[in-house]
């Protein structure tokens, strides 16, 4: 037991020990450093609250710049650039065209090419700089219908539907029952009523002919 | 920077410098270091006018010179590689093996005749996370290092005592070779 606390305090002494730095130095020798550090940075920040205050001088220099560059850019394209004719439509012509371009006198044709199929174009400049593109169909255009509302497309009836339609007018209740009750049973077998044919008289009839001829 | 302010911070450096080196050096075990470590502590608490109100001024420098301080030690690692001539703590504790069970030869005889000195390497050789607490015990409680290392007062009791129990058992070889070559 004894050497245990014996070790403990040779632990503990040797910690104190081993603890210690020795030779520091001062505290007034240690402010000094710190202050002088500290004046340091000072005016590190002091230069480096210099540059920003330069780099925005710069930033403003390159934006006056841009926009005037900006400025004379449009007012070459205003002024300065080629004149732009006016398009007069003619109804109807497709938008979707290329090789549109100002003829370089007024009155001569312009070229174009019109990008929708069966089209066929010209444009030409008329002396107050309107350009006029005139389109018609061409010849391999296909005329289709206009799409209907309806569908299927209604038509004119034909000749056993119009009289149909006027015997279900015209008829009696009767008659109409009739015709359903006939066509009740169609698998059935077809029965036709008798035939009653008189015998012919051949002398009468041979004298009613030959009247017939006189007439 | 103001003229109380300024009395205020000398002040400051004036009552803890000592005790910020102390800890530095429980980290770096390099004077110098540990001076610079301390400076740098005390720069960070300049810049961010830190030291008023503080409610525990011992304990809020242990902690920001503890930090100085490890960041210095990782920076300067290869530098501050301690006098066990190795590159890797097993290695440091190797070498403190030698030096407990005598294996060392003539010029660990001579070390392990400066008892002080054997004892500090044997220390230098626990794992940093024991020697680091250790270290720091022989100025601060277990509170004031829990908050400086940012861990568990449990955990740095935890961690004292098993530095202490390896420390025991490697001195008391130390010492039983230490007699039988009397």
């Amino acid at each position: 037991m004894r050497d245990d606390e014996q070790l403990e305090e040779k632990i503990d002494a040797a910690l104190r020990s081993y603890a210690e730095p020795g030779d520091l130095c001062e505290p007034r020798v240690a402010l000094a450093r710190l202050r002088a550090r500290a004046g340091q940075e000072r005016s590190g920040w002091s230069r480096l609250r210099f540059a920003p205050r330069k780099l925005g001088i710069w930033m403003s220099a390159a934006a006056g710049a841009f926009g005037a560059l900006v400025l004379i850019a449009g007012l070459v394209w205003v002024f300065g650039g080629p004149a732009v004719p006016q398009i007069a439509w003619v109804p109807g012509a497709p938008r979707a065209m290329t090789g549109l371009t100002a003829p370089a006198a007024p009155g001569r044709r312009a070229e174009l090419k019109v990008m929708e199929r069966g089209w066929e174009g010209s444009a030409k400049t008329h002396p107050n700089q309107a350009l006029e593109v005139r389109l018609h169909a061409g010849p391999g255009r296909e005329v289709r219908l206009p799409k209907l509302e309806v569908f299927p497309t209604p038509q004119p009836l034909s000749p056993e539907e119009q009289a149909l339609v006027a015997f279900a007018a015209s008829a009696s209740p009767e008659l109409k029952h009739e015709v359903i009750e006939g066509q009740g049973d169609l698998s059935g077998p077809i029965t036709i009523a008798e035939l009653k044919i008189q015998p012919l008289d051949e002398e009468d009839s041979h004298k009613q002919l030959i009247k017939k001829e006189m007439k | 920077m103001r003229a109380d302010d300024e009395a205020e911070f000398a002040g400051l450096v004036e009552r803890q410098w000592r005790f910020a080196c102390k800890v530095a050096w429980a980290v770096l075990r390099n004077r110098q270091d540990a001076e610079d470590a301390a400076q740098e502590a005390f720069l960070k608490i300049l810049r961010a006018r830190a030291w008023r109100g503080l409610r525990d001024e011992r304990a809020f420098v242990a902690r920001t010179v503890w930090r100085a301080a490890v960041e210095e030690w990782s920076s300067r690692r290869a530098r501050l590689r301690r006098q066990a001539d190795s590159t890797h703590d097993a290695e440091g504790l190797a070498a403190a093996d030698r030096v407990a069970d005598g294996s060392l030869g003539p010029e660990g005889i001579v070390v392990a005749a400066n008892w002080e000195a054997a004892v500090h390497r044997l220390i230098d050789s626990l794992p940093e996370e024991l020697r680091q607490p250790l270290a720091l015990s022989a100025e601060l409680s277990s509170r004031e290092i829990a908050a400086a290392m940012g861990i568990a007062v449990g955990t740095v009791r935890t961690r004292l005592m098993r530095a202490r129990q390896i420390l025991r058992e490697k001195m008391a070889t130390l010492e039983e070779k230490r007699y039988a070559r009397r």
